[in-house]
């Protein structure tokens, strides 16, 4: 709390108090005859006034005291009398009176001088702000900001206003906002209209032509904020203008390059599809629309797994995010053959080489598609792989070879059947037996039952080829490669494959080669029993059997097999085929059986034909 | 025993040698020949026979006999034995003038029916071609789109060709060719075809 007059000390409030009582003192002494007695204190009550106004409560309640004690002192003769109590009362009601009005002067003047420097930090601030604003305004290098009126008329114009329309702001302010749009002729109600929008919707963004001082005229981006007190009163409207001449000119450049790659692009002979790294289609060339029977309207912006078959389809999303938490690459920059789904529903093998390439944060990987349909390209594409070639030339062998085995075969057969019915003849007849005659037939019969025998033999020995060549393989692997090989050439039976494979169904400890026999003999069969039928699926599974055998099924959806043919399937020479020899089952039968399995055929689910082989996992026991 | 003459072409000696024992107890008399130019060479001076001529051989094949021996005019009633699979060949055999076809290998009584029906064309003429008539009035007994099928298969067309042209799935020819041969009482495709031939060489008659 500090006192009107600045007192440095305590010391020197109080002693100036002590001082005001002794010059009340002198003062009263002087002037004591002129005042009669009982007037002791009134002088002192001006050193009490002083004290109280100037000196603060503590130098001022001194005084009170030294007044008493000084008035006392002048009149010692009539002390406690009544008369001097009262004077004494009195005194001290009058120095009290004095400073509780003292006090009160003092609060007031406090607060007075709180309100001021409130006002005056008040002022600062909103220069402040009003400073901030303004080069808030001026600094908006490409945004024209100015208000506009209620009635439409400019009102504030910043710099980049002045910079960007050509106009001062003493030329604009008072001028209709209608000046700064393109000179049509109704100009003037758009402008009000878009003012009205504003209003009615809190606000207006919108792109259009806007006019410069000079009447040239570019094309800006608008937006209208309505300002509107709290009262609810419509205070006019901030219109933020800037010129977007030159990013529609960025976008330009930018289409003009896109459009460049695409031709480019566009002559590239392979399928080109491009996607995020969720799987999403952003791009879909056209030598894809051809192969894949879909225009890239209908692939863009959906998953790439719609162009695959089962499994591919369901575990396409999986692959990537393997590949993307793990990084290893299964096809990434390697290339595979895998098959392809059309828009028909029919499947293609196909060469897919994927390259990755990763900008502004975002990761695409580029697949490049080579149709592997047509079969000579196929194999020409084969003599790449090796494995895949012995594949194809030992098919095609085994075909020539069975024929060739089957004629042979035939030889023996009608000697020894011959032979067999002329003996069997003469017995039935009672005719004398001829001894040279018999001795002849029977010897010609045993030579011939060997020769007979060889010749499956040798057919046996050409399917196994020596010894089984046995390893440890990834069974949807196996079978995928088989498929592939299987549905070469079915491009026009519309034919649609679906793969469905246990996880706990691999690997298995085969022969790859040979699997993959019986797999493509099996397929292709499925394929030729599905011809005239009005649904083509054929359908590819796998399953765990117990924990040493996994089962491998192929079923069609074609008219089934007769009843007599059920049991002779797997025997030689049983064929349903006009030109087949009736041997691919039975060599598949050979083969699993060397495998330490066992085939069977059953009647599919809703139809057709189901082939069921089983397969030992590695580790268990091989008969 | 009449001592009926049958001549076997075949480039097999145990064929050969089979078949002569098979026929020789039944009767006929049996002259062996190793390919298709030794029974040409000897072809004039041969009694009437039945020659029994394997398609498939090295040298002159079977077709390229049966060629030979109608250019010569020579009569030679003839059973063809056939492989597996072969209908293409067979018919064309037939229609070439063979009587009959065996598929190798064949019964006793197979290749009995089939040397009948050739001595019946050698010996009786006339009753050979009430048998083809015969043949002509089963055929009536079927239904027109199987008539049509039959007569494909008996102009040598091909299954392909044949679906083509009467635009019939696969499973539709299987059905109307087993529909064929049980309704004409045979026992193969290839006799219904054999019928067919012979229906066409009655109308000819």
């Amino acid at each position: 709390m500090r006192s009107p007059i600045e007192i440095s000390t305590v010391l020197g409030r109080y002693l100036l108090a002590v001082a005001s009582v002794a010059a009340a003192l002198g003062i009263r002494l002087a002037i004591g005859p002129l005042l009669g007695s009982g007037s002791e204190f009134i002088v002192f009550v001006l050193s009490v006034l002083f004290s109280a106004l100037f000196l603060g409560r503590g130098p001022a309640i001194l005084a009170t005291a030294l007044s008493l004690v000084a008035g006392a002192a002048l009149a010692p003769g009539n002390f406690g009398t009544p008369a001097r109590l009262a004077q004494d009362t009195l005194f001290l009601g009058v120095c009290l009176g004095i400073l509780v009005l003292a006090q009160r002067v003092a609060h007031r003047a406090r607060i007075a001088e709180l309100h001021r420097q409130q006002a005056q930090e008040e002022a600062l601030k909103a220069q402040i702000a009003s400073e901030e604003l303004r080069l808030l305004l001026e600094g908006a290098h490409h945004y024209a900001i100015f208000f506009v009126a209620p009635d439409g008329t400019v009102r504030h114009w910043n710099r980049s206003a002045e910079r960007l329309f050509g106009w001062t702001d003493s030329e604009i302010l008072g001028r209709h906002c209608s000046a700064l749009y393109s000179d049509d002729p109704g100009s003037h109600e758009t402008a009000v209209q878009d003012l009205t929008r504003a209003l009615q919707g809190g606000g207006l963004s919108r792109e259009l032509w806007q006019r410069r001082k000079d009447g040239s005229e570019f094309l800006a981006s608008v937006t209208i904020t309505p300002l509107v007190a709290q009262s609810g009163d419509q205070r006019g409207f901030v219109k933020i203008i800037y010129d977007t001449t030159d990013e529609h000119a960025a976008e330009q450049a930018l289409e003009k390059r896109e459009r460049h790659l695409n031709s480019i692009l566009a002559t590239v002979p392979d399928a080109m599809i491009v996607i995020d790294e969720k799987g999403v289609v952003l791009s879909f060339s056209a030598t894809a629309e051809r192969l894949f029977g879909y225009s890239e309207d209908q692939v863009v912006g959906r998953n790439v797994s719609m162009l695959m078959p089962s499994p591919d389809r369901e575990q396409h999303d999986s692959y990537l995010e393997r590949y993307l938490s793990t990084g290893e690459r299964r096809i990434v920059g390697i290339g595979r053959i895998v098959s392809g789904q059309r828009a028909d529903g029919s499947t293609f093998p196909m060469k897919l080489s994927v390259g990755e390439t990763v900008s502004d944060d975002q990761r695409m990987f580029t697949g490049f598609i080579q149709d592997l349909t047509e079969r000579r390209e196929f194999e020409a594409k084969l003599e790449e792989a090796r494995s895949e070639l012995i594949h194809v030339s030992r098919l095609s062998a085994m075909g020539t070879m069975a024929s060739t085995l089957a004629h042979e075969l035939n030889q023996p057969l009608t000697a020894i059947s011959a032979y067999g019915e002329a003996v069997g003849h003469m017995l039935e007849r009672g005719d004398e037996p001829d001894k040279e005659l018999l001795h002849e037939a029977f010897t010609e019969m045993a030579a011939q039952a060997v020769r007979a025998g060889s010749i499956v033999r040798r057919l046996r020995q050409f399917v196994a080829r020596g010894e089984v060549a046995k390893s440890i393989e990834d069974l949807p692997a196996l079978i995928n490669e088989a498929g592939a090989l299987a549905l070469v050439g079915t491009k026009e039976k519309g034919v649609s494959v679906q793969f469905f494979y246990s996880p706990e169904a691999t690997p298995v400890f085969v022969d790859r080669v040979q699997i993959q026999q019986v797999l493509v003999n099996l397929m292709r069969n499925a394929i030729e029993a599905m011809e005239s039928s009005p649904v083509r699926k054929l359908s590819v599974a796998t399953a765990l059997l117990d924990p040493g055998t996994v089962q491998v099924s192929v079923a069609d959806t074609g008219a089934g097999m007769a009843p007599e043919m059920k049991e002779k399937l797997f025997e030689a020479f049983a064929s349903t085929k006009e030109t087949g020899m009736g041997l691919g089952l039975s060599i598949c039968r050979t083969i699993i059986e060397a495998h330490g399995g066992r085939i069977a055929a059953r009647e599919a689910q809703g139809g057709g034909t189901e082939f069921v082989f089983t397969l030992k996992k590695p580790g268990s026991d091989v008969a | 025993m009449s001592g009926r003459r049958v001549y076997i072409v075949d480039d097999e000696e145990p064929i050969r040698r089979s078949l002569r024992l098979l026929l020789t107890v039944e009767g006929y008399a049996v002259t062996l020949f190793d390919s298709g130019d030794s029974l040409l060479d000897a072809i004039d001076g041969l009694v009437p026979g039945i020659l029994m001529l394997d398609l498939r051989m090295p040298g002159k094949d079977g077709l390229e006999v049966l060629h030979a021996i109608s250019a010569r005019g020579t009569v030679l009633p003839t059973v063809v034995m056939t492989g597996h699979g072969d209908l293409p060949v067979t018919v064309a055999a037939l229609r070439q003038g063979a009587v009959a076809f065996l598929p190798k290998p064949f019964t006793r009584a197979a290749a009995i029916a089939a040397l009948d029906k050739a001595f019946l064309k050698l010996e009786q003429p006339e009753q050979y071609h009430g048998r083809l008539r015969d043949a002509a009035r089963a055929l009536e007994g079927l239904a027109a789109e199987d008539r049509r099928l039959l007569d494909h298969l008996a102009a040598g067309g091909t299954s392909e060709t044949i679906a083509a042209e009467l635009s019939l799935g696969p499973d539709e020819l299987e059905t109307a060719r087993s529909r064929i041969v049980s309704k004409l009482g045979v026992a193969q495709i290839g006799d219904a075809i054999g019928l067919a031939l012979e229906a066409g060489l009655a109308r000819e008659a």
